[in-house]
């Protein structure tokens, strides 16, 4: 490993065009986006792993296979519009790690550029996969149905490595000269590194909890019209709920003992910030597991618990978000900080962003609020 | 030099960005264009209070969707991707120069995706007031997303008095934002009837597929009278360089201007008189046909359009192979000792055992972002028949011969090694040996 002096020799210079705000709104920015990126793309992935499982128990036929054949027709359903918006609120955390992270983040994409790229093949392929699942009836193409889905999952699996793949290699700029020397055309994972592993497992066991908590919000959604189907949803979930929560405990535990000494100190106190958002994103995983537990008969028919559900886990992604982000700061500090970016406020166009942000947002609820015909009547998609 | 380079066999790093850019500059334009064509749409099915019309412009949406929502978004976000592997460095200062102006065109993409998705979703759920108030909430918010685009594209190629104001509106409202913004606008409009007409072959009621192709055609005559006019203003406000160039100055993008002008003519020309004079014998083969020459035409567009911005990447700042240069049209680099800038590259210098490899190495940094060997725009038969000499001598005088070309940067030593490597590649070379 190069040492600092090294590492600063073959780091690309930060661009000499301001940004238009501190570096901190634009941090803060890229946390909020991608927190909300995380949420649909959660459900991408967990999504396909409870779509094979009860794609695979309507074929075999075990337990209520119709139910089960339901479940597995409303979240097929729901993943296109899931996909839609992850690639959509994806897009703006991409353009601000772009900015602040920029000598890294070119570097190590150029370095993996081939597999970089073919995430959006991935992508795209799975994307009308999804469709073609989800538009068509079951005996369209039938025999193929189950592979298609399992190849829309793992175009899903391989993305998600390949960005947690880059993500990682950004954080470690002093492995770049050495890489760039011994490879060819881009053709290079980085893989060695046991952050990536705990993290990338970490984020396939957190979509399935993620996964879970959505889930079980369209149970809810549908008790009223049919309880019994709402009762099995919540029953369907629950053991893979509880195992995922596990799973990602064990995974927590291991990530936090292989980080280095300087940045485990800061989440056990050293750093008191840093420490409340990690202890507090873990806390509020732990409450949502908990009241999830103790309200398990009735979650599905609870409003106010399915709710105080949502929103906890939200706020447990949130801090997670956050710390991950914290670590990925530390990882890099000897070689690049992105505080250091020049910037020169441009109150006029960050002042026009927020307003057109507010009349987005206010523009979106007011086309879900638009009248809809009464009785509902015609097909549906 | 900033940055490590890609090396992309064959094919080269900017014509994978022009693969990628292309076909989505094609549906993105017909994402745009599509919300103008299904508001109206709307608005007709109510006036004429036409069922089966309805029916038409629900499968038409459904399919707008998936080719915008699918293809169109993740071909856009491919863009991003390709320009930050290929062009790292301009990537960077587009980004920080526009920060803002790319986030306020992503909350218009969300609400475009978000309102075409509530379209399609809830198409029969919704009363038609409420869809009609959707497609047109739509197609703003796909039209401001143009306009934030089109301020970031022609910045690229006129970029007025930014580099002296410093200002983000002199760099968006730059001189050829307004035509290029209503040139793009009309192609969008015509790129919805021609994707109309496209469906509409699908009907199988007969008289509804001529109603709906005819309607559709409407979409076509903007251009005929628009398109001439606006490519002129637009042509007016480009630099004298890039004029020169497309005019004569470069054969490959005079002859792809008129490639673009002529698929334009026969598209709209062909489009709307097999629409009213033989609508019945209008096939998806033959729109299918039309949609060729609508992407013919994009995609020459889109290519003389980068052609004429050449040898800059960022007019006035930036070359082709990434080396700035400062208000006074002078590089921001050493270039007396090329080498010595190249954070990414082994070699330093050029001795008289590396002449070769040194060669090989200011070949990928001044050149690879345009040229491959043996691929696009190869160097290997464009050198073919130049001596040793003539091969130094191009390279001393390569502005000056062409001007779409960057100057050579370096020192004597390096331009030698740059020659001798291409020399290399026709000839039998041995190091020191045949360059005396």
């Amino acid at each position: 490993m190069p040492g600092t002096c090294e590492i600063l020799t073959v780091l690309p210079a930060m661009d000499s065009v301001p940004l238009m705000a501190h570096p901190l709104l634009q941090k803060f920015l890229l946390l909020l986006t991608f927190t909300l990126h995380v949420v649909p793309m959660n459900f991408l992935l967990g999504g396909c792993f409870f779509a094979v499982l009860l794609k695979v128990q309507k074929i075999i036929k075990i337990g209520d296979h119709e139910k089960a054949y339901r479940l597995y027709r409303d979240i097929i359903g729901a993943m296109p519009t899931f996909l839609s918006f992850t690639i959509t609120l994806g897009v703006a955390p991409l353009l601000f790690i772009q900015a602040l992270y920029g000598p890294l983040f070119y570097t190590s994409t150029i370095l993996m550029a081939p597999f970089w790229l073919s995430v959006l093949g991935f992508i795209l392929v799975s994307y009308y996969s999804l469709y073609l699942l989800s538009w068509t009836s079951e005996k369209f193409l039938k025999p193929l149905r189950l592979p298609v889905l399992l190849a829309a999952a793992a175009g899903f699996v391989y993305s998600a490595f390949m960005l947690s793949s880059n993500n990682s290699l950004m954080q470690s700029p002093g492995s770049f000269h050495a890489i760039y020397e011994k490879t060819f055309y881009g053709i290079f994972i980085f893989v060695n590194d046991l952050d990536l592993m705990l993290r990338f497992h970490h984020v396939l066991f957190g979509s399935v909890f993620v996964t879970s908590v959505i889930i079980l919000i369209m149970a809810y959604f549908k008790r009223c019209d049919d309880p019994q189907y709402a009762d099995y949803i919540s029953a369907y979930v629950r053991p893979f709920w509880y195992m995922s929560f596990a799973a990602q405990l064990a995974l927590g535990v291991s990530m936090l003992l292989s980080q280095k000494a300087e940045v485990f100190n800061a989440l056990m106190g050293n750093d008191a910030g840093h420490t409340f958002l990690f202890w507090a994103g873990v806390a509020l995983a732990c409450l949502v597991f908990v009241v999830g537990f103790l309200g398990r008969n009735s979650i599905q028919k609870n409003g106010s618990l399915i709710l105080s559900v949502s929103l906890i886990t939200f706020l447990s992604l949130s801090g997670m978000v956050m710390t991950r982000d914290f670590i990925r700061d530390s990882r890099m500090k000897p070689a690049f900080s992105y505080i250091h970016n020049a910037y020169e406020w441009n109150y006029l166009v960050v002042g026009i962003f927020f307003l057109v942000f507010a009349a987005g947002l206010g523009t979106v609820y007011y086309m879900l609020s638009l009248p809809e015909k009464t009785p509902k009547t015609g097909k549906s998609i | 030099m900033n940055y490590p380079f890609w090396d992309v066999p064959f094919l080269g790093g900017s014509s994978l960005i022009a693969i990628i850019a292309i076909l989505h500059v094609i549906v993105s334009h017909l994402a745009v264009g599509g919300g103008f064509y299904i508001y109206f749409t709307e608005r007709k099915v109510r006036l004429e209070n036409d069922s089966k019309f309805l029916e038409y412009l629900r499968s038409h949406a459904r399919f707008f969707m998936l080719l915008t929502t699918v293809f169109g978004a993740v071909s856009g976000v491919g863009i991003w991707f390709v320009i930050g592997l290929v062009s790292p460095a301009a990537t960077s200062t587009l980004i920080h120069i526009f920060l803002y102006g790319w986030a306020v065109e992503w909350v218009f993409f969300f609400v475009e995706i978000a309102a075409i998705i509530i379209y399609v979703y809830k198409f029969d759920a919704l009363t038609q007031s409420s869809r009609e108030k959707i497609a047109m909430i739509y197609f703003i918010a796909a039209w401001l997303s143009l306009f934030i685009i089109n301020g970031v594209i022609t910045f690229m190629l006129t970029p007025g008095d930014y580099y002296k104001t410093g200002s983000f509106l002199t760099a968006f409202f730059n001189p050829s934002f307004w035509p290029s913004l209503f040139f793009r606008s009309v192609i969008c409009i015509v790129f919805a009837g021609i994707f109309g007409m496209f469906t509409a072959t699908f009907l199988m009621d007969e008289e509804t597929r001529v109603k709906a192709l005819r309607y559709s055609s409407y979409y076509l005559v903007p251009g005929i009278v628009l398109m001439p006019v606006l490519a002129a203003w637009y042509f007016w406000t480009i630099p004298g360089l890039s004029k020169n160039i497309v005019t004569g100055g470069s054969a490959v993008i005079m002859i792809m201007a008129g490639v673009c002008a002529g698929s334009a003519a026969l598209l709209i020309v062909a489009a709307i008189a097999h629409a009213w004079f033989e609508p019945k014998r209008l096939s998806t083969i033959s729109t299918l046909l039309l949609i060729v020459f609508a992407g013919t035409f994009m995609g020459t567009f889109e290519l003389v359009r980068e052609g004429v911005r050449k040898p800059y990447t960022l007019y006035n700042r930036m070359y082709s192979n990434s080396i700035y240069v400062d208000s006074q049209g002078r590089p921001e680099i050493n270039t007396q000792d090329f080498l010595s800038n190249l954070k990414w590259c082994p070699i330093k210098s050029v001795t008289s055992g590396n002449k070769l490899a040194a060669g090989r190495e200011i070949f990928r940094y001044q050149c690879q972002a345009c040229h491959s060997l043996d691929g696009y725009n190869a160097v290997r038969p464009l050198t073919k028949s130049w001596s040793f000499d003539l091969t130094k001598h191009s390279l001393s005088k390569l502005n000056e011969v062409k001007g779409f070309m960057p100057p050579f940067f370096g020192s004597a030593a390096e331009r030698e090694a740059l020659a001798l490597f291409l020399y290399s590649l026709n000839n039998v070379v041995r190091e020191e040996a045949d360059a005396k």
